[in-house]
């Protein structure tokens, strides 16, 4: 562990979060695990009608009926396959509850508030909107998103506005 | 400026004093009926005597302020210093308009600002006894200025009244009202020490004494007898206290009535008195039976606080939806015993089964109220119509108790009102007219409601003018909502139901009471929102009758359940008609659609799937299918339709399940429902799935 003693001066009140890690085509995702309700085996999807395009449609949650986001198609890209690994996590933000589909769910990872650098400003903008910072971790690079922008902004304004 | 009252007991403020209001304004609009009615009199005093105390309390002065004032009014009108009349009563129904105002204020946790001082200032002259006024209300200085300076000292002691204070509020008033207002000045005066702490014996006695001793001599004896239930416990509560200061008020009445209160009193720990309380809830029209009257507030009061729990709506919705759950999980099992050869699970899910039906069933009623909490605003309303269109007209209402959702209630208000003005407004005609065509003078407005199996039937009829359905036909042409040839072939029905239409109002001028042409439509959505239906029926020179008929609940739907390709949908029993099977593939085309003629009626005809499911490659119909295809009628209003749908499954009581906020509003969406086997069933919404997708109605 090298890299924290570069920050040895904050570390008194550098924060240590938890991240659940999953992973969608090649790469490698975080959310803040206080978001997240719960991981599921993917079930049946029950599409619906007149709905915007990114989402996949509704499942039943012991009893509670909950929207599923379709994640690739969010972040700009390509659908696949449901596989064996497909998870459906169940987040909450905001005061809502959706489901976002991912082609797996890896781990829950610790990360020091300094490990997480913002965002390089690369990428097309449809996903660049959804990431809240990047860590290096391991070799590996970590993309922590932004949920509340998940369920788009235009999308909150509109409610916002009913 | 915000109140900084505690919470707790603003909330506990805002509850009770909402009821009492809501009872004032009926019992305002009873007293113009029966004016000289010493019970209601008394009732109204004390109704505003118990708004002010809670006020007071929390120190919103300008509301005790307002009811202090109409209190008086009362306390001259209920000792026969002056008559009831129409102008007192504007007045009277000005100044609840203004506590409704503050109330609402507070209920947002603000201080309200001080209510108008012309209000005011007429209260005050009303509170003087009549011919002894000391000018008219507008230049009348002295007294006004007086009680002011009476309420200021008043807002000075926290809302505590002083015997000081009180004299001086007696010399405002005229000097002959004094001997009897002393006993008000002990009332607040005693219950001070009451709220405190407990009131002594001693105390207690010398109250009894000053009383007795300005009351007559029927009083005396049954008043001993409270006496001595105070003595057996030793302190008095508040509740009873005022009781007891309603009884001694009440003295002129005899001592039937003192001794019917006393009994509840006499062992005030011992019984809830569940007795005296239902039976106070049951008669609570003042009218009823006067000399029970003076009886009934107290062992309410009492009652509400021994027998009854308040609960948090959204806690009982909590429950509901649990209740939901278990319907959902009996269903399952039933669907499982049923396959099942197991003789004892079969039992036990026949038994959960009934279990689960009962326990829906009381659940249910918990959520139920009287609908007379919308009706109990409508005899206000009529009274204004009728005022300011000078009018005259009288409300019949019946079947009032009839219990239904909470929700419902709520939700039905603002269409009632809406009925009820338009029958006041374009149904009754003006006296001169009435008396021509061999009518009563006096309009007529009745408003029913009756439950009718899984339903209740609101009812809004009048005998005014009707409609003439020729007069509509025309408007609607020349609104251009409607071609002429199309207009020559409506019947009666078809055009009464015009008036739905948005824009068509058959007012030439609209007043600000109705005529704009837009709350019919309202109505209409709104009723339909609640999977009700509306009819109308209207007979030229008779009068006209609306129907109303929404379920008892909203929480529970029954569904007719339907397949397309493999996902279930759930449409609402209410708007299915019919069901047949039909070869679909001659059907006619006209203008582009598809129709067919059933029974000489020609139905449009929409394949659900076409809308419905979402692989365009799925959507297409075969001709194989076509030759059998199920055909669902369903009715919108006086219109129907045929929906094409692949496979029937059944009828099922669902829970309608909200779509997440991220789905809600999806066009031709209701919800969504979990069916038996654990699947989602989305529930449609007809009228908005007709209007997304054909852009008409």
């Amino acid at each position: 562990m090298s890299s924290p003693q570069k920050f040895q001066a904050e570390s008194a009140t550098d924060l240590v979060l938890q991240y659940v890690t999953f992973r969608l085509a090649e790469e490698t995702y975080g959310i803040n695990v206080m978001m997240v309700q719960e991981v599921l085996r993917y079930s049946e999807i029950a599409p619906v009608p007149g709905a915007p395009d990114y989402v996949l449609g509704i499942i039943n949650l012991r009893g509670n009926v909950v929207t599923v986001i379709d994640t690739r198609q969010r972040f700009g890209l390509p659908a696949s396959e449901v596989t064996d690994s497909t998870r459906i996590m169940i987040i909450e933000a905001d005061q809502q509850v959706v489901g976002i589909m991912v082609d797996s769910v890896a781990e829950v990872v610790y990360l020091k508030q300094s490990e997480i650098e913002t965002a390089p400003n690369v990428g097309n903008d449809e996903s660049a909107k959804f990431i809240q910072g990047v860590c290096n971790k391991n070799n590996e690079l970590l993309i922590l998103v932004e949920l509340d922008k998940l369920m788009s902004e235009e999308e909150w304004s509109e409610l916002a506005a009913i | 400026m915000s109140l900084d009252a505690d919470q707790d007991i603003l909330q506990d403020f805002l509850v009770e004093a909402g009821e009492i209001l809501e009872l004032l304004s009926e019992q305002l609009v009873d007293l113009e009926q029966s004016p000289n009615d010493p019970d209601l009199l008394n009732a109204i005093f004390r109704g505003f005597h118990t708004v002010k105390g809670g006020a007071g309390f929390l120190q919103i002065t300008p509301l005790v302020e307002c009811c202090h004032n109409a209190e008086n009014v009362f306390d001259t009108l209920r000792k026969n210093q002056r008559q009831v009349t129409p102008e007192l009563m504007d007045t009277v129904l000005s100044a609840l308009d203004a506590v409704n105002e503050m109330f609402e204020t507070v209920r947002s946790d603000e201080m309200p600002g001080d209510a108008d001082p012309a209000l005011i200032e007429a209260l005050a002259y009303y509170a003087q006894p009549e011919g002894e006024e000391t000018g008219s209300p507008p230049n009348e200085e002295s007294a006004s200025q007086e009680v002011g300076s009476a309420n200021e000292a008043v807002e000075a002691a926290d809302g505590d009244i002083t015997d000081a204070e009180f004299e001086s509020l007696l010399n405002a008033l005229s000097p002959e009202d004094r001997a009897a207002m002393e006993k008000e000045a002990q009332a607040p005066q005693a219950a001070e020490p009451a709220t405190s702490d407990e009131i002594t014996e001693d105390e207690f006695d010398a109250l009894l004494d000053e009383l007795h001793g300005k009351g007559k001599g029927p009083g005396v004896a049954p008043a001993s007898k409270p006496e001595t239930s105070t003595a057996a416990s030793d302190e008095i509560t508040e509740d009873e206290f005022d009781a007891l200061l309603d009884q001694l008020h009440g003295k002129g009445k005899g001592p039937g009535v003192v001794k019917s209160e006393a009994k509840p009193q006499a062992k005030p720990e011992a019984k809830p008195e569940a007795k005296p309380a239902s039976k106070a809830v049951a008669t609570s029209k003042p009218a009823a039976a006067p000399p029970a009257v003076a009886a009934k507030p107290p062992a309410r009061k009492e009652a509400v606080a021994d027998t009854t729990v308040r609960v948090d709506t959204s806690r009982l919705d909590e429950i509901m939806n649990m209740v939901g759950e278990l319907v959902l999980v009996r269903n399952r099992l039933v669907r499982l015993g049923s396959d099942s050869a197991d003789a004892e699970l079969a039992k036990a899910v026949g038994n959960l089964d009934v279990v689960t039906a009962d326990l829906q069933s009381s659940v249910m009623k918990t959520r139920m109220q009287p609908i007379k909490k919308v009706f109990g605003r409508f005899p206000r309303i009529i009274r204004d119509l009728s005022r300011s269109m000078k009018k005259e007209m009288v409300l019949e209402m019946i079947g009032e108790d009839t219990d239904l959702d909470k929700n419902l209630v709520e939700a039905l208000a603002d269409p009632l009102v809406h009925l009820v003005r338009n029958s006041a407004d374009h149904g009754i005609e003006m006296p001169d007219v009435r008396e021509k065509n061999g009518k009563d003078r006096v309009g007529k407005v009745i408003l029913s409601a009756e439950q009718e199996g899984d339903h209740i039937l609101l009812t809004i009829a009048d005998d005014g003018a009707g409609m003439d359905p020729e007069v509509l036909k025309r408007k609607a042409v020349e609104k251009g909502q409607l071609d002429q040839d199309a207009a020559d072939r409506l019947t009666d029905q078809e055009a009464f139901n015009l008036i739905f239409a948005a824009g068509l109002t058959t007012k030439e001028v609209a007043s600000d009471v109705s005529g704009r042409g837009v709350g019919m439509d309202v109505v209409k959505t709104k009723i339909s929102q609640l999977n009700g239906t509306l009819n109308v029926w209207s007979e030229l020179g008779k009068g006209s009758k609306i129907i109303i008929k929404v379920p008892l609940t909203l929480a529970i739907m029954p569904t007719l359940m339907i397949k397309l390709q493999d996902q279930t949908f759930a449409l609402p029993l209410v708007n299915v008609n019919e069901i047949f099977q039909l070869d679909v593939s001659r059907a006619n085309k006209i203008d582009g659609h598809e129709v067919i003629i059933i029974r000489d009626r020609t139905l449009p005809l929409f394949y659900l799937r076409r809308w419905l499911v979402r692989d365009p490659a799925k959507r297409e119909i075969s001709k194989e299918e076509m030759k059998e295809a199920h055909v669902v009628v369903v009715a919108i209003g006086n219109q129907q339709v045929g929906f094409v749908v692949d496979d029937l499954i059944g009828q099922e009581e669902v829970v309608i399940k909200p779509l997440g906020t991220m789905l809600h509003g999806t066009p031709g969406l209701a919800g969504a429902t979990i069916t038996g086997d654990g699947r989602i069933a989305l529930i449609l919404d007809i009228p908005g799935l007709l209007n997304h997708y054909t852009g008409r109605r």
